[in-house]
């Protein structure tokens, strides 16, 4: 399984890296119809997500700093914890949920059909042709959604500091840009390009080596889920230790 | 380069850990020859054919296409290769979220340099030749087993290919389209010295259009020879084959662990249960 996984990734390296200069370049035109998938299509659901969650922070460290007479610190508390955590951890969850389980499916429904033969048979090669567009476009959009979701979960905070804790709206963006340095949202950024990396390379893993018709597809399915989870969610806390603890 | 076969397989052996299930097979193909390879259920066939197509590795011996070594070739040196034969799977194994025209364009648009103008008439013109024209913007859901087998016919002959791989091009064919794609294989080996390997059951269509005929019987060859001296060999065994007899050689029990292999290996439903039945009116 784990050697599957890396000759998965050495492949997916040659074909991106070093096989376009041998003149096998990589179509562009499915990277986008992937972005599509993986990212247009979760705008709303990252949306909604982030602006609960931006919410919700605020809410509840209004509630623990007014007892202590330090409301005024919500903003840089929102900013700080959306940022660096939760904006790349609950954007990465939803994508894992919506897109790694589909990838996973979708390859793993191709393989049990002979469709990944088939593609071999021709010369397709189907790292080259199916593979290496997902990655790409969940390379781009991934980290895009990051940002998307950053904002729109700090505008979930505005809104609670805003309408109930009485600030307005220019000592909000006062103290929450005060609070947050440029490495808060680049170490987000730099996460949420790992998060990438891994959870589309574990779904198309799991898809690539379905094994046993429909219900091998159904196990690819969720263990592209369960793995791409917990992985993700190591990973960040090795991040975290190296960006914020280190040194 | 026309003197030599196409396809040379000599002394092929494969094992599965102790089990062979491939011993001692060796046979040529000649340019513009037919090859029909028989055999009942979880005799190798399958097994074979990919072996031939270089997607198995054989434990020992050598196979060679176009005169050249696949056995020990590297991924990319097989690509080379494939791009100048086509196959024609059993379930037509098109790719879902294509439409068909898409699906027959694919090889074009991956190993050629033409403009989708040209694209567009080479996939229309093949689709003629199977009898699909204007089924183009459809999905292969929406089509039936046959029509799907069709098009995977198409595909396989998109890049005008020197050498041709049919698995059970028939089974699933109503008689008339049956007639029709053996005649599309004959009209292509005689008319463009195309060379087709094809792996079937239907007997009649295996008269039809072969050249040579190939018998497999537990992983070895039973017996080869012209349609002619298959038809009048004395071997019981090919007898009862051809005949389609329920009494004689050819054991009817598949032991357990052959029986998990077949299943491994490709799993073929209709041709099972036509045994099972066969094995109870025995």
């Amino acid at each position: 399984m784990l050697r599957n996984y890396l000759r998965l990734n050495l492949s997916l390296l040659h074909w991106i890296f070093v096989a376009p200069f041998n003149g096998q370049f990589f179509k562009i035109s499915p990277i986008f119809r992937q972005m599509v998938f993986i990212g247009t299509r979760a705008t709303p659901m990252v949306a909604l997500t982030a602006f609960s969650i931006g919410v919700t922070l605020a809410m509840q460290a209004a509630h623990s700093l007014q007892q202590m007479g330090a409301e005024l610190y919500v903003p840089d508390l929102v900013m700080l914890s959306i940022l660096r955590e939760l904006g790349p951890i609950l954007i990465a969850v939803i994508v894992i949920g919506r897109s790694c389980s589909a990838v996973a499916a979708e390859l793993g429904t191709m393989k049990v059909s002979e469709e990944i033969e088939a593609l071999e048979v021709m010369a397709i090669n189907p790292i080259q042709y199916l593979v290496v567009p997902r990655f790409l476009a969940m390379m781009i959009m991934l980290p895009g959604l990051t940002i998307f979701g950053n904002y729109i979960g700090v505008v979930g905070g505005w809104a609670v500091c805003r309408f109930a804790l009485n600030f307005n709206t220019a000592g909000f963006i006062m103290r929450a840009v005060e609070s947050a340095d440029t490495w808060d949202l680049y170490s987000g950024i730099i996460k949420s390009v790992v998060f990438a990396w891994i959870i589309i390379t574990i779904a198309c893993n799991a898809g690539l080596n379905v094994d046993g018709g429909a219900e091998g597809v159904g196990q690819a399915t969720t263990a592209s889920v369960v793995q791409g989870l917990l992985a993700m969610l190591v990973t960040n806390a090795i991040l975290t230790g190296i960006f914020f603890f280190g040194a | 380069m026309n003197g030599s076969p196409v396809i040379e397989v000599s002394n092929l052996m494969r094992q599965f850990g102790d089990r062979t299930v491939l011993k001692d097979i060796s046979f040529n193909v000649d340019r513009g020859e037919t090859l029909v390879i028989m055999g009942g259920s979880g005799c190798g066939k399958s097994t074979l054919l990919r072996h031939i197509i270089g997607s198995m590795k054989p434990t020992s011996g050598s196979v060679k296409i176009f005169g050249e070594e696949i056995t020990t070739m590297s991924e990319r040196e097989i690509e080379r290769i494939r791009k100048r034969f086509g196959m024609l799977f059993q379930s037509g194994a098109l790719l879902a979220s294509l439409t068909v025209g898409e699906n027959v364009a694919l090889p074009l648009e991956q190993h050629t340099a033409k403009s989708p103008e040209e694209i567009e008439e080479a996939v229309e013109q093949k689709l003629k030749m199977v009898g699909l024209s204007g089924f183009e913007d459809l999905k292969p859901a929406e089509i039936s087993g046959g029509m799907k087998k069709r098009v995977g016919l198409a595909r396989a002959l998109a890049l005008d290919p020197e050498l041709l791989f049919s698995d059970e091009p028939t089974s699933g064919l109503d008689p008339i389209m049956t007639a029709v794609v053996d005649q599309l294989t004959l009209k292509l080996t005689h008319g463009e010295h195309l060379t087709a390997v094809v792996v079937t059951h239907d007997m009649t269509s295996a008269f039809r259009i072969a050249t040579r005929m190939i018998m497999l019987g537990h992983g070895s060859i039973v017996a080869q020879g012209t349609p002619g001296e298959i038809r009048n060999s004395s071997n019981p065994e090919v007898q009862q084959f051809i005949n389609g007899e329920a009494d004689g050689p050819i054991p009817l029990n598949l032991s357990q662990e052959e029986h998990e292999h077949h299943q491994q290996v490709k799993p073929r439903p209709f041709f099972s249960a036509r045994y099972r039945f066969h094995r109870k009116t025995a």
